[in-house]
């Protein structure tokens, strides 16, 4: 592959992460809306195996798209979720995950263009 | 489908993002008929039009509804999916899920996150293997309906052999072996099954009765394990391999002596298609050492070895018996 079409790849590459961000949002609101239902709800595990499961489609594809950073926190999101039936109670789980669960959606605001900003 | 960019490829994942990273590799790369799906019964709305075909087919494990194993299950059920290529989509984390996958039918995986140079790699090895099936299923078509000399079958190939259920690609097992590993690869050992006399039945009959007696021993092969936990190949030479789970080991000699019995209905069939008996040798089993740096498909060849190296069984003439 030349210089050329490594560009083109990375290009497109570039588009592709755009249109994540652009959704990012979105994401964000899903994972607090998650963590409502762990809280309060009255399914929490089936919150817990949601966001595990969000998680896993962040760390799927963040890395391709130069957020590295993201990716691992999302994959450490994931692995403690899935661990989450070995804890005595989910409240004695969320104690010790809502850190790393905070500290990703830190990561994914952290990440998002300012479009106001760029709209000036 | 002349080149390894012609190849129709159906990619199935529940994350856009993910379809859209793909979308953009193959396009880089030349591939310019790939199709998208969502979910599994998108999917499977797709494969199931009869004016569409596909010659690769991804799919992610984890999607909501049907997984990527039981919607790789139902496509191999559809015959003319049963022998295309399907490469899993899996992350470091569902490594569980990959015994899984093999054991639905599963050709090799991809793992994410995923780059440009392992994705042409896995599309290039799938491409080869649409290559050889297709040489080997003209094979088996000229087998049925020509003679020996105008027939290119060669004695390494490793045909398929379609009376024989659930055997496993001999690409496939190596494929899966080198999946797991040698941590995990551990759990298994090969046994490597040696036909004495395949090579004189190969020579002497038409290819047909040939891959009858193939079948034969396959066929016989797969009961003789039936209460075990295994998977089993044909890797062509007139050879077997199987993976068999250490949890519930085999007695070499012990096997080889109840194959041979199995086989004993058909010897007078053998001797009538190629004027020769066929006598099955089965080896010690193999498997590599928990630290090693030999490939977890090393295994696979120490097998085949050992099978090769039983003794040829002498018959013993009638009248040595009048000393005894």
């Amino acid at each position: 592959m030349n210089a050329g079409q490594t560009e083109t790849i990375n290009q497109a590459l570039r588009d592709v992460r755009d249109r994540f961000l652009f959704d990012l949002d979105q994401r964000i609101c899903d994972f607090e809306h998650l963590r409502t239902h762990i809280l309060n709800g009255p399914n929490r595990a089936d919150a817990i195996r949601a966001v595990a499961m969000m998680a896993h489609k962040i760390r799927g594809v963040a890395p391709t798209l130069d957020l590295a950073r993201l990716g691992e926190l999302a994959g450490s999101v994931e692995d403690l979720f899935a661990r989450a039936p070995t804890y005595p109670s989910i409240a004695d789980f969320w104690r010790g995950a809502s850190p790393l669960f905070e500290s990703m959606l830190d990561e994914m605001e952290r990440v998002q263009p300012d479009y106001a900003c760029t709209q000036n | 489908m002349q080149a390894q960019q012609d190849m129709r490829i159906l990619a199935v994942d529940d994350e856009v993002i993910f379809l859209d990273i793909l979308y953009t590799l193959f396009t880089s790369q030349g591939y310019q008929h790939n199709v998208r799906a969502h979910s599994a019964a998108e999917a499977l709305e797709k494969l199931r039009d009869p004016d569409q075909q596909f010659d690769c087919i991804l799919l992610d494990i984890q999607m909501p509804g049907m997984n990527g194993i039981e919607l790789c299950k139902t496509i191999r059920g559809m015959p003319k999916y049963a022998a295309t290529p399907i490469l899993m989509l899996t992350s470091l984390s569902e490594r569980v899920y990959i015994d899984q996958a093999f054991g639905a039918g599963a050709s090799d995986y991809i793992t994410k996150p995923i780059n440009d140079v392992e994705l042409n790699a896995r599309l290039r090895a799938a491409f080869n293997s649409i290559t050889e099936r297709k040489r080997i299923e003209a094979l088996a078509w000229q087998v049925q309906t020509t003679s020996v000399d105008q027939v290119g079958l060669n004695f390494s190939d490793p045909i398929a052999l379609p009376e024989v259920d659930d055997l496993m690609g001999f690409l496939a097992l190596q494929n899966y072996l080198l999946t797991l590993g040698n941590l995990r690869a551990n759990a298994w050992s090969a046994v490597g099954f040696h036909i004495l006399g395949a090579a004189q039945v190969f020579a002497n009959a038409h290819p047909r009765d040939y891959l009858d007696m193939i079948q034969d021993v396959g066929i016989s092969i797969r009961e003789g394990l039936k209460t075990r936990r295994f998977l089993l190949s044909y890797s062509g030479n007139g050879e077997f391999i199987a993976l068999i789970d250490k949890k519930t080991p085999i007695d070499p000699e012990d096997l080889q002596d109840r194959l041979r019995g199995m086989l004993e209905p058909f010897r007078e069939f053998h001797l009538a298609a190629s004027g020769q008996t066929v006598e099955i040798c089965v080896g010690k089993p193999c498997s590599n050492g928990l630290l090693t740096f030999a490939s977890p498909t090393a295994p696979i060849e120490a097998a085949l070895r050992s099978a090769r190296n039983v003794p040829i069984p002498v018959p013993v003439p009638a009248a040595a018996e009048q000393f005894q």
